[in-house]
């Protein structure tokens, strides 16, 4: 009675009241029809696993991705002999014949090429790294100029120093190691102030670099490689070896665009192979950007799949909440007259039956937002770095609500429609 | 019950088919990689949208003003949450078809409009 009278003096809390009345109900009704119920949410559950599960990949991918390429320097041009394009009409006969980029070209670049920050030269081979018994096959041997820690972000010293100026002037065999290189040449010693054998030289190992995984951009995985100065490997190699890749690295000024830094470095480089302004570059001005467009529509295709998938699993799963709704309708019928006639509003009808639909659809999405989460630990197990993101977590709550409210509301609508006397004498 | 029914006519009939056709699929467009490229909380209001639309749709079924009213607000509510966030990069003429069957269904329905029922 006391309740009563709060009721009527508070339209607010009449609201409220019958808003988790109609949560009871529904409750109840769920419960009293598990396996339907369970049946019905399956089709939900699916379709928000595999959308939120493809924007989950994409989403965890990209921003692995765009880890690539700060680290290969979103402006640092690669001057190369080969273009990083992957269409297939790749015209690689033209590029074979072109020469490398040289030592002196790297330095005419810092002389005259005004936009530039910083640039370093870079060549490499693969090769079998030893110390006494212990050997790391197809490590990656560079030799570096010494600008190139300023070039590129992926010389982290963990534990050392890097090269000094002497080092790289006089060529000393000296090394930087990465840390699979280490941990598989010392298992529990101090590599550094140890000589390591390199391209059959001894080489002392003055640091050692942090770990950082591979990339998935390019083929540069910094935990099995070396690092010599430039003027010391040169003397191990052949440098007139074609398959040898060999790089200038250019760092963009603070400001200065890579389209500017681009247009800078093509007349440059034109200028110190004295090509004539008839004559085709003989030369690749790469940027990072190149190899993430091509991953990018990758992506495209693969999120347009998911969607597809997803939202015909939801669509089909909308449509069974839909079905169960008008049994559900049905078999109340002869209850909900009751109800009318005893003073229950259309409206309350309407919230008790959108509310069923809707918590049956919420929980159908939360079932394969956890299935998704499980994936994501499973993933995270194996170190593939995905992130179920808040924003994912709400896209798929949402998408569960609103299949509810879609899917529940006509049945929701007609049984709020109908007539109590007709709907009393119901027999269903 | 206050107010009346009245029988729907045949051309009201077919244009709601048709908007719940559209809203399906405007709504499942809604969660695609384009719409969410475009902001972080654009599928969420897209689709909330889509979904006040379908209802605007069941009211019109049965003949009801406030399915109209909802069908027009929600329709302003959708164009000027594209022109806000940008998104004029509707896949195909869908954007063209949903635009120019929305514009008939309101042409349309303001005919029936004192025709249609006033409650609930």
């Amino acid at each position: 009675m006391q309740n009563n009278v709060l009721l009527q003096q508070r339209p607010y809390m009449l609201s409220l009241h019958l808003f988790f009345e109609s949560i009871t109900f529904a409750f109840k009704a769920l419960v009293q029809n598990k396996l339907r119920s369970i049946l019905s949410l399956l089709g939900i559950t699916i379709g928000i696993f595999s959308i939120i599960a493809v924007f989950t990949f994409i989403d965890s991918f990209q921003m692995s991705l765009q880890k690539d390429v700060n680290n290969l320097g979103s402006n640092v041009i690669y001057v190369e002999k080969w273009p990083w394009t992957f269409s297939k009409d790749y015209p690689w006969w033209k590029y074979w014949d072109r020469p490398q980029p040289t030592m002196n070209e790297k330095d005419f670049i810092e002389k005259k090429c005004k936009t530039a920050e910083s640039v370093a030269f870079t060549f490499g081979t693969n090769s079998t790294v030893e110390y006494f018994n212990s050997s790391v096959d197809n490590v990656s041997v560079n030799g570096i100029s010494d600008d190139y820690n300023k070039v590129v972000n992926w010389v982290q010293i963990n534990n050392g120093r890097y090269f000094t100026p002497n080092e790289f002037s006089s060529g000393s065999n000296v090394a930087i190691i990465g840390c699979d290189v280490a941990s598989g040449l010392f298992a529990n010693q101090e590599p550094i102030g140890k000589y390591i054998k390199v391209l059959g030289r001894k080489v002392l190992v003055v640091a050692v670099m942090k770990k950082q995984g591979e990339s998935k951009l390019s083929d540069i995985n910094m935990d099995v490689s070396v690092l010599l100065p430039a003027n010391f490997e040169r003397t191990l190699l052949d440098m007139r070896n074609r398959w040898m890749q060999k790089v200038i690295l250019v760092k963009a000024r603070t400001g200065v665009s890579n389209e500017q830094l681009i247009s800078e470095l093509k007349g440059v480089m034109r200028s110190v192979r004295e090509l004539k302004p008839e004559q085709e570059d003989n030369f690749a001005l790469n940027e990072s950007s190149m190899v993430s467009k091509n991953f990018t529509s990758l992506f495209d295709i693969v999120a347009v799949i998911g969607w597809v998938i997803g939202g015909f699993s939801i669509l089909v799963g909308g449509i069974g909440i839909a079905n169960i709704m008008f049994v559900s309708v049905k078999e109340r019928t002869s209850l909900i007259g009751i109800q009318k006639s005893l003073g229950a509003k259309n409206y309350f009808i309407l919230l008790q039956f959108i509310t069923e639909a809707i918590l049956l659809s919420l929980i159908g999405g939360l079932l394969g937002i956890s299935v998704d989460g499980i994936f994501v630990l499973i993933g995270n197990s194996f170190d593939m770095g995905l992130v179920l993101s808040l924003s994912n977590i709400m896209l798929g709550i949402t998408i569960s609500i609103l299949i509810g409210l879609i899917s529940g509301f006509i049945p929701a609508y007609t049984a709020s429609q109908l007539d109590p006397v007709e709907a009393i004498r119901s027999t269903y | 019950m206050v107010g009346y029914s009245t029988k729907r006519p045949i051309l009201i009939s077919i244009l709601t088919v048709m908007g719940w056709i559209m809203v399906i699929f405007n709504f499942l467009i809604a969660f695609s990689p384009a719409i969410k490229k475009i902001g972080e909380f654009y599928p969420a209001l897209y689709s909330l949208v889509m979904c006040l639309q379908f209802i605007a749709f069941v009211g019109i079924w049965y003949m009801k003003r406030w399915g109209l009213e909802l069908f027009i607000a929600s329709f302003f509510a959708r164009d000027i949450l594209a022109v806000l966030m940008g998104d004029f990069s509707n896949p195909g003429g869908m954007f063209l078809f949903s635009f120019t069957l929305s514009v008939l269904i309101i042409i349309v329905m303001l005919f029936y409009y004192k025709r249609m029922d006033l409650n609930l």
